[in-house]
């Protein structure tokens, strides 16, 4: 097969891998499979390997959404209905906890209605971090609270005299720093799940209303 | 103009309820790989409108046991995939071909002669 003649097949296969992207993996590795030799046993009975040839041969193919769409009614797939509270899901979870957790729930509530994402999906939308931001914004200010300097005043003689000392030896390092490594988990896990959450939506959405 | 729209929809759905018992009746006699199953398919009259479109049915076949397959090595090129009718998928056809002529019997009593 010629150079171009081969790039056409790659991208041609590449579009059919994704369009399958829904349907359980050992089955779309078996139907592109077997699509692929099918187009090696059609290549071969074709006069030569040209571009044209292989164009000729992938058109009575047919195209890669056709197939996924056989595939998703052959298989019982159906496509997710995509609504505008999916993306308000996201940004509830998110940051809704700062409306006095009434938001963060309403994205819970949200997130569970969706038809897009998986009982596994969810629930990790759920679990990690429940509140969303707000869990390390209050973890954090716990932390400055309980970190620093406690202080003992006493009056002699009319004279107040402070006295401060520092939480600050070795067993305080320690104290300090798993909570330093907490609250970075804390800010970053939430927006990893988003993001997650987010790609799923977004691929979902691509495909179109089902 | 929507019947016509009506009648064409009819006619796909009837293939695509069919073409699965058309799979298995080409597998009664002999094992077959997909390239020859297609092209067989293809070489009846308004069967296959799209080759790859069949290789989701045969997905489907397979894991419901209708056929089942095993690869065979191939006189050039690499080995095949050979799909061959199971117990499952040969009384799923003798059902349907039963169902099937009668089906046709009676609608052939009224509209024989028309076309």
């Amino acid at each position: 097969m010629n150079a171009q003649g081969e790039r056409v097949l790659d991208e041609y296969l590449e579009r059919l891998k994704r369009s399958l992207n829904d349907v359980p993996s050992a089955r779309r590795g078996e139907i592109v499979a077997e699509i692929e030799s099918h187009i090696d046993e059609a290549l071969a009975e074709e006069p030569d390997d040209s571009e044209a040839s292989v164009r000729n041969v992938l058109d009575r193919v047919g195209d890669p959404e056709d197939i996924a769409a056989e595939a998703r009614d052959r298989l019982d797939i159906r496509k997710p209905r995509t609504s505008w509270t999916d993306p308000l899901a996201i940004v509830l979870l998110l940051i809704g906890g700062f409306l006095w957790l009434v938001g963060w729930v309403v994205g819970v509530v949200l997130l569970w209605l969706s038809d897009v994402w998986s009982p596994r999906q969810k629930l990790i939308g759920t679990l990690i971090v429940p509140g969303g931001l707000l869990a390390p914004v209050l973890f954090g200010l716990m932390a400055v609270n309980s970190i620093g300097s406690t202080c003992t005043t006493s009056r002699v003689n009319g004279i107040e005299t402070s006295v401060c000392e520092s939480v600050g030896d070795s067993a305080g390092i320690v104290s300090q720093v798993f909570p330093a490594a907490l609250l970075v988990l804390l800010f970053v896990a939430p927006i990893a799940t988003s993001i997650y959450l987010g790609r799923t939506l977004i691929r979902a959405r691509r495909r179109g209303p089902g | 103009m929507y019947y016509m729209v009506a009648q064409s929809r009819l006619v796909a759905q009837m293939r695509r309820g069919t073409i699965e018992y058309c799979v298995l009746a080409l597998l009664r006699s002999e094992d077959r790989y997909a390239f020859d199953l297609v092209r067989e398919l293809a070489s009846l009259d308004g069967m296959v409108t799209s080759e790859g479109t069949i290789y989701p049915l045969l997905a489907r076949m397979r894991k419901e046991s209708m056929v089942a397959t095993t690869w065979q090595e191939s006189p050039n090129g690499p080995p095949r995939r050979y799909y061959r009718l199971t117990p499952k998928g040969r009384e799923a056809l003798v059902t349907f071909a039963d169902e099937w002529t009668r089906f046709r019997d009676a609608v052939d009593q009224l509209i024989g002669g028309i076309a």
